[in-house]
C-alpha cells in the first residue's frame, strides 16, 4: 500500500510531460492547444492528485485544472512571489488521480503504454514470463548443482581438485555478471577469433508471430543457453561456497564427531546427519539468491536482447514510458513479497524450532 | 578508532593494491593528460598548459586525455600498427571506435570509481549510522514523549517540509529552528520511567522503512530513481546508491549496539550517572566500529560494482564521461575489439577483489578476537 503511494508520488515528479510523449508517439507534429487539452483530460490529468492537499492559503484549490503549459508556468510564478503564507488543507474527495490509478490497478486495466499504445498488463506479463523462466531455471540449476558440489567438496576436502575448484568458483563469484557476459559475447559468439570459438548463436531472440510466450521461449531455447549460463555460473559459485561452509560448520559440531567415532564413514555421515542440518541455513540464502537472480537477469536481458522485464524497464525508462515503469515496480514489489513468503515457508518447514515472529 | 583497525595488519599485496588504486585515482590528471603538466607558453611558466604549437613542457606519462579523440587511430588494438609520432604517443591498450585511448579511459575510470565509492560510503555511513544508533540504542520502548511534544514535533516537521516545497526558505528555517528547540526541550524533560506520554517505536519505524526499500530489487529501483533527475551527474548516482545502501550499516550497528547494551559495564555506566551521549561515545560505538568497517569495505566494492553496472547500461553518468563500465559497453557493441572487454573488466575485477579481501580479512580478525 505504502509502495503504491510512493510510486504514485514519484510518478508525479517525473520531469517529462506525458501528453507531449503521447502526441509525439502518434506522429502529431504541431500540437494545438485543443488537442493538448483533449489528451490532458482523457488522462484525467485535470483532476487533483490525491484525496487532500496541503497548499499555501493563496493557492487555488486545484492547480491541475489549469491546462495549458504556459498558463501553468505564469500562474506558478505569480503564486511563488508571495513570501509569507500559511498552509491550508483542501479536501478533494474520491474524484482524484490517485484513486483512479489505484482502482484501475486492482480492476485489471493497467493503462496503456505511451510508446506503442499497447495495454500495459499483457505487455508486462509477457515480459515477466521470460524473466521468471530464466530466473527459475537459474535458481533450480544453481541450487541443485551447488548443493551437490558443496557436498562433494566437503567429502573430498583435501584433494587438489577441490582446492582448485573452490578457487575457481571464488574467482567466478567476484566477476561482475556483466563482465562475464561481455567476455562470453565477445569471444564466443562471433567468428572474429577463429571459427572454432563461435560456439553460441548470436544475440537476440527470434520472433514467432502467433505463438504463445511459452512456445516462443521453447523455440528460442538454444539462444538462451549462454545467458542462463552467465547467470548460473555466478549464483552457482555463491550457493556452493555457502553449502560447503555450512556443512563444514556442522561437521565440527560434537554430534558429528560422535557419529564419526561410532564408525560412520564421512559419506554416510554427510548423507544421514549433516546434510539435513546444513541445508537449513542454505534456505536462508534463497531470498538473497532470488533477488540477485532478478538483478542479474536485468543486466543479462539488456545484453542478450531478451524481452524480459528488466529490458522492458530499461527501455521504458529510456522512452519515458512511465505507465509501464511504475506498473513494473508494483509487480516487482508483489513478486518480491511472494519470494519472501516462499523463503519463510521453506525455512519453517525445514526447521520447526524456528517459529515465525520469534527470530 | 585507528587502534581497532590497526589490530588487523593489511597484507603486502593488499597494501600495494590499495596504494596503486589511490595513487592512480588521485593523480589521474598527472598520469593521463593531453596538456603539458608543467609547460611554457609564450614565455610564462604554468601548470596544465595547452598543447599548442609554441608551447613546450613536460608531457604526462600517457599524453592523452580520456576524452581526446585521435582521428588517425580509430579502433586499433594494442598490438596493431598505430599511426603515432613516436613510442611515447603509442596507445598501449588500444583505442575505441572514436579513437579515445583505452588506458587513459581506465585511469579516468579509476578516479570515478574512487569518487563514487568514497562519497557513497560516507553518505550511507552518516545516514545509516545515525538511524542505526537510534534504532539500536533507543529501541522500541525507551523513549517516551509527551503527547503535546509529539504533536508539536510532527506539525513542525510537516511545516518545515511544506515551506521547503513551496520555496520559502526563511519560513522553513524558522520552522526547523523551532523544531530543534522543541526536540531539545522534549529530550530534557523526557523520563523513560514515567508512564505518561507515548513511546516512540523508533526500531519499528526504521525497520518498516528498510522493508519498503528491500521490497524492490536494488538495480531496478536505482534505474527508476536515477530517471527522476533531469541531468545525468555523478552526484545523482552517489545519492541514489547511498539511499539504497544505508540500511546494511543500520542493521549491523543496531545488532552490535543491542549486544553491547546488555553488558554489565553499560549498566554500571548508567548507574554512575553518565548521559546517553557519553555512554554511546565512550563505551558502545568503539565496540561497534569493527563490523561497520567491514561493512564499509564491502559497501565500497558494491558501490563500485553498481556504478560500473550503471555506466555499462548507459545510465546515470554523463555520456562523455569514460568509465570502466562505459568501456565495457563499447566492447559489447564491438565484439571484434577484445581489448575493450579485457582491460576495463580486469580493473573492475581487481578493485572488487581487493576490497572484498580486505573485508574478509577484517571479518576474520574480528572473529578471531571474539573467540579469544
Amino acid at each position: 500500500m505504502l509502495v503504491s503511494v510512493i510510486t504514485f508520488s514519484l510518478s508525479k515528479r517525473v520531469p517529462q510531460d506525458a501528453v507531449f510523449a503521447i502526441l509525439e508517439s502518434r506522429g502529431v507534429k504541431d500540437i494545438t492547444d485543443e488537442e493538448y487539452a483533449k489528451v490532458y483530460k482523457s488522462l484525467n490529468l485535470h483532476k487533483p492528485n490525491f484525496y487532500f492537499s496541503i497548499l499555501p492559503h493563496h493557492y487555488p484549490d486545484n492547480l491541475n485544472a489549469t491546462i495549458s503549459y504556459q498558463d501553468k508556468k505564469s500562474l506558478e510564478e505569480n503564486l511563488s512571489r508571495k513570501n509569507f503564507f500559511f498552509p491550508s488543507i483542501r479536501l478533494h474527495g474520491l474524484d482524484n488521480q490517485y484513486h483512479y490509478w489505484l482502482r484501475s490497478f486492482f480492476s485489471g486495466g493497467y493503462g496503456i503504454s505511451i510508446s506503442d499504445g499497447q495495454a500495459v498488463g499483457p505487455k508486462v506479463s509477457k515480459a515477466l514470463t521470460w524473466t521468471l523462466s530464466i530466473t527459475i531455471i537459474d535458481l533450480v540449476v544453481s541450487f541443485f548443482l551447488g548443493i551437490y558440489l558443496g557436498v562433494i567438496f566437503t567429502r573430498h576436502k583435501d584433494s587438489k581438485l577441490t582446492t582448485a575448484m573452490t578457487y575457481m568458483l571464488y574467482a567466478l563469484y567476484s566477476i561482475p555478471v556483466f563482465w562475464l557476459a561481455t567476455l562470453l559475447v565477445v569471444f564466443f559468439t562471433t567468428d572474429d577469433y577463429g571459427a572454432w570459438t563461435n560456439w553460441f548463436p548470436s544475440l537476440g531472440i527470434d520472433i514467432y508471430p502467433g505463438k504463445s510466450t511459452m512456445q516462443v521461449i521453447w523455440l528460442n531455447a538454444h539462444k538462451l543457453i549462454l545467458p542462463i549460463l552467465c547467470l548460473t555460473l555466478h549464483s552457482l559459485a555463491y550457493v556452493s561456497r555457502y553449502v560447503q561452509r555450512s556443512l563444514e560448520e556442522e561437521l565440527a559440531k560434537p554430534y558429528a564427531e560422535l557419529a564419526y567415532v561410532k564408525g560412520l564413514t564421512t559419506t554416510d555421515l554427510i548423507k544421514s546427519h549433516i546434510l539435513k542440518n546444513g541445508l537449513m541455513s542454505v534456505t536462508t540464502i534463497f531470498i538473497s539468491a532470488a533477488a540477485a537472480a532478478f538483478v542479474g537477469s536485468l543486466i543479462i536481458e539488456v545484453i542478450f536482447n531478451i524481452p524480459g522485464i528488466g529490458r522492458l524497464l530499461y527501455f521504458s525508462i529510456a522512452s519515458t514510458d512511465w505507465n509501464v515503469v511504475f506498473f513494473i515496480l508494483m509487480v516487482l514489489a508483489l513478486v518480491t513479497s511472494v519470494v519472501f513468503i516462499i523463503g519463510d515457508i521453506l525455512y519453517t518447514t525445514l526447521n520447526p524450532r524456528f517459529k515465525l515472529g520469534h527470530d | 578508532m585507528i587502534r581497532s583497525l590497526g589490530k588487523y595488519q593489511l597484507r603486502k599485496t593488499q597494501l600495494l593494491g590499495l596504494g596503486l588504486f589511490l595513487f592512480v585515482a588521485l593523480c589521474h590528471k598527472f598520469i593521463a593528460n593531453d596538456d603539458f603538466i608543467i609547460g611554457k607558453k609564450s614565455g610564462s611558466l604554468g601548470f596544465f598548459v595547452d598543447r599548442t604549437d609554441n608551447a613546450t613542457g613536460l608531457s604526462a606519462l600517457i599524453p592523452y586525455d580520456s576524452r581526446h579523440l585521435d582521428a588517425d587511430n580509430r579502433a586499433v588494438g594494442p598490438f596493431d600498427k598505430q599511426e603515432v609520432q613516436s613510442w611515447q604517443y603509442r596507445h598501449w591498450l588500444g583505442t575505441d571506435v572514436l579513437g579515445r585511448d583505452v588506458l587513459a579511459g581506465i585511469i579516468n575510470g579509476t578516479y570515478i570509481a574512487l569518487l563514487v565509492g568514497v562519497l557513497t560510503c560516507l553518505l550511507s555511513l552518516i545516514l545509516g549510522g545515525v538511524l542505526g544508533i537510534i534504532s539500536g540504542y533507543f529501541g522500541d520502548d525507551s523513549v517516551r514523549v509527551g503527547g503535546f511534544y509529539l504533536t508539536t514535533i510532527l506539525i513542525l516537521m510537516s511545516l518545515c517540509i511544506f515551506y521547503l516545497t513551496y520555496g520559502s526558505i526563511l519560513l522553513a528555517g524558522l520552522a526547523f529552528l523551532l523544531l530543534l528547540l522543541v526536540i531539545i526541550v522534549a529530550v530534557r524533560t523526557s523520563n523513560s520511567h514515567s508512564h505518561r506520554g507515548i513511546t516512540i517505536p523508533f526500531d519499528l519505524i526504521i525497520f518498516r522503512i528498510i522493508e519498503i526499500f528491500k521490497s524492490i530489487p536494488g538495480l531496478f529501483l536505482i534505474l527508476v530513481l536515477l530517471a527522476l533527475f533531469r541531468e545525468p551527474h555523478i552526484f545523482n548516482v552517489v545519492l541514489v546508491l547511498a539511499l539504497l545502501r544505508w540500511f546494511t550499516i543500520t542493521r549491523l550497528l543496531r545488532a552490535e549496539i543491542i549486544n553491547v547494551k546488555q553488558e554489565n559495564y553499560i549498566y554500571g555506566a548508567r548507574a554512575a550517572g553518565l548521559s546517553d551521549f557519553s555512554i554511546l561515545k565512550n563505551y558502545i560505538l568503539p565496540q561497534a566500529l569493527s563490523p561497520v568497517l567491514i561493512a564499509l569495505s564491502f559497501g565500497f566494492a558494491s558501490a563500485i560494482l553498481a556504478e560500473s553496472t550503471l555506466s555499462f547500461l548507459g545510465i546515470g553518468l554523463p555520456v562523455e564521461q569514460v568509465t570502466w563500465g562505459s568501456l565495457l559497453r563499447d566492447a559489447k557493441d564491438n565484439p571484434s575489439m577484445w581489448w575493450l572487454a579485457l582491460f576495463p573488466g580486469l580493473s573492475i575485477y581487481a578493485v572488487l577483489t581487493l576490497f572484498q579481501s580486505i573485508g574478509d580479512g577484517l571479518a576474520d580478525s574480528l572473529q578471531g578476537r571474539r573467540n579469544l
